[in-house]
């Protein structure tokens, strides 16, 4: 496996990792936003 | 998509502050999640999740990468104009023009470039759309083309900008599912990049090496990334932002997702070659799909070509809505109730999705060369005079205005004189919206400084 397909398999993982923070983020602010609002 | 829809109509959207921009004058607005993940899959609809395996199936992996690197370089610079925009409080682009401005008329113009343009790219998005069912499942596009409009019309009518942002988180989780997943999944069953594209591509294809020139590359770029200043749909991003942290976070989070996104899309293109070099390269990526994967998966890809087409026309509609209502309507017809108001705005989004199922047949042939053409005529009459009035305090009105009008009007008429192509000269074609954009800025900068910079506050945005 060379440098190239490392950075590839990297890429990958950073945009699924981000994409999820992005996702879990948002669930996170809804619920804090619906707690404060009860 | 329909069920999110019905939830915000039903629970979050009382007045056209929440329909617009998210509530934000009353407390709400995006925060940085909805705001990257919406930037995300407003900027990647059918030309960029079918475009960039595309470019990279038909010229290598060299050119696709200086290209991405190159606008992802000017993309950045939104890290910075992004909360400016936000500082702004306007509602919509052409309310930035006006806060900036103090006139009517650069609220007027900036519309008229805005709507145009936001409408063929709408049509642009419901035809690609209903192509691509076409291609996957033989259904005439002419009889999917309604339907689907009429799924996303709805969703955006209901529950407007609110409906739209959530909606886009959905929709780029899809699309990074169905894209960025499918690369350890073809280096499992194909092996890894390096060795599988060696043996099975032509020398050099798969090298960061370009086969377009250096000012080949650097034209493209500017024409691949200006836009992003003024694009009304990402403008209404920033201006729908909690607050200014929130704005800037989202778009570092934008920036650090779409490169090495990119990447990848191009990266898919390169083992099309190899996989299926006798492939139509409009539906490359399908073609690795079906050649590589089980149906499942197979599945979801598709689901990601939907869902690219789905976030950037929601985004189109409902920005021409909220530009018909908050800067022609409203001046019109003030002193409305708010109910009136929303009602209108949910009018004006029908109307887009209209205007889309109406457009998209009878251009049907020329409907991409077309909104290249107002993409060039909207990037040469907005983003001299927006973006240096934003950055420069004081520019006076006659400056801005003369800038948008003539510089989206050199790019016209230099469209009307030389097509989409451009001008050759010396082996390089000169696009309209370079002779557009140096118009535009050297007015926005030379009557500013024949007049001189103004030090009088501005007009407050509606």
């Amino acid at each position: 496996m060379t440098i190239a397909d490392i950075l590839i398999l990297f890429a990958s993982a950073v945009t699924i990792v981000v994409t999820a923070y992005l996702l879990l983020s948002y669930i996170r602010h809804r619920a804090i936003t619906a707690t404060n609002s009860d | 998509m329909l069920a999110i829809g019905v939830y915000f109509f039903r629970e979050g959207i009382d007045t056209l502050d929440d329909y617009i921009t998210a509530g934000r004058n009353a407390g709400g607005g995006f925060p940085m999640a909805i705001i990257a993940a919406s930037l995300l899959a407003t900027n990647n609809g059918n030309a960029n999740v079918l475009g960039l395996p595309e470019l990279a199936f038909t010229s290598g992996f060299g050119n696709l990468f200086w290209l991405v690197t190159g606008v992802v370089i000017v993309y950045s610079t939104m890290i910075y104009v992004g909360p400016k925009l936000y500082d702004t409080a306007a509602s919509t682009l052409p309310d930035v023009a006006y806060s900036v401005y103090g006139s009517q008329r650069m609220r007027y113009i900036v519309t008229v470039w805005g709507v145009l343009r936001s409408l063929f790219f709408l049509a642009v998005e419901l035809y690609g759309t209903s192509i691509v069912i076409e291609f996957i499942f033989g259904i005439p596009w002419q009889q999917v083309l309604i339907p689907a409009a009429i799924v996303i019309t709805l969703y955006t009518m209901l529950g407007g900008i609110p409906a739209v942002g959530v909606s886009d988180i959905i929709q780029w989780s899809i699309i990074v599912i169905g894209t960025s997943a499918m690369i350890p999944v073809l280096f499992f069953t194909r092996g890894n990049f390096s060795n599988f594209v060696a043996n099975n591509t032509p020398t050099s294809f798969a090298s960061i090496t370009p086969s377009l020139g250096p000012v080949e590359l650097f034209a493209l770029t500017l024409g691949a990334a200006l836009w992003v200043y003024t694009d009304p749909s990402f403008v209404q991003r920033f201006l729908s932002a909690r607050d200014r942290t929130s704005a800037r976070r989202g778009a570092i989070g934008w920036i650090m997702v779409i490169y090495p996104w990119w990447i990848l899309m191009g990266i898919i293109g390169v083992y099309g070659q190899a996989i299926a070099p006798e492939a139509g390269a409009q539906t490359i990526l399908i073609a690795v799909t079906e050649g590589a994967f089980p149906a499942v998966v197979a599945a979801i890809v598709v689901t990601a070509i939907f869902a690219g087409t789905m976030s950037t026309a929601d985004s189109q509609m409902n920005v021409i809505s909220a530009m018909l209502i908050n800067d022609v309507y409203k001046e019109f017809r003030p002193n409305q109730s708010d109910v009136h108001y929303l009602r209108m705005a949910r009018f004006a989004t029908v109307l887009a999705g209209i205007g889309g199922i109406v457009m998209a047949p009878l251009f049907a042939s020329s409907i991409l060369v077309m909104s290249l053409n107002l993409q060039m005529i909207f990037i040469s009459g907005t983003v001299p005079a927006v973006i240096v009035g934003i950055l420069w305090k004081g520019v006076p009105e006659r400056a801005g205005f003369y800038s948008s009008l003539l510089g989206g009007g050199i790019a016209l008429a230099w469209i009307l004189l030389y097509g989409t192509a451009g001008l050759p000269v010396g082996g390089i074609a000169i696009q309209a919206v370079y002779p557009g954009m140096i118009v535009g800025l050297l007015l926005v900068f030379g009557l500013t400084l024949i007049i001189g910079r103004e030090t009088e506050a501005k007009g407050v945005s509606a």
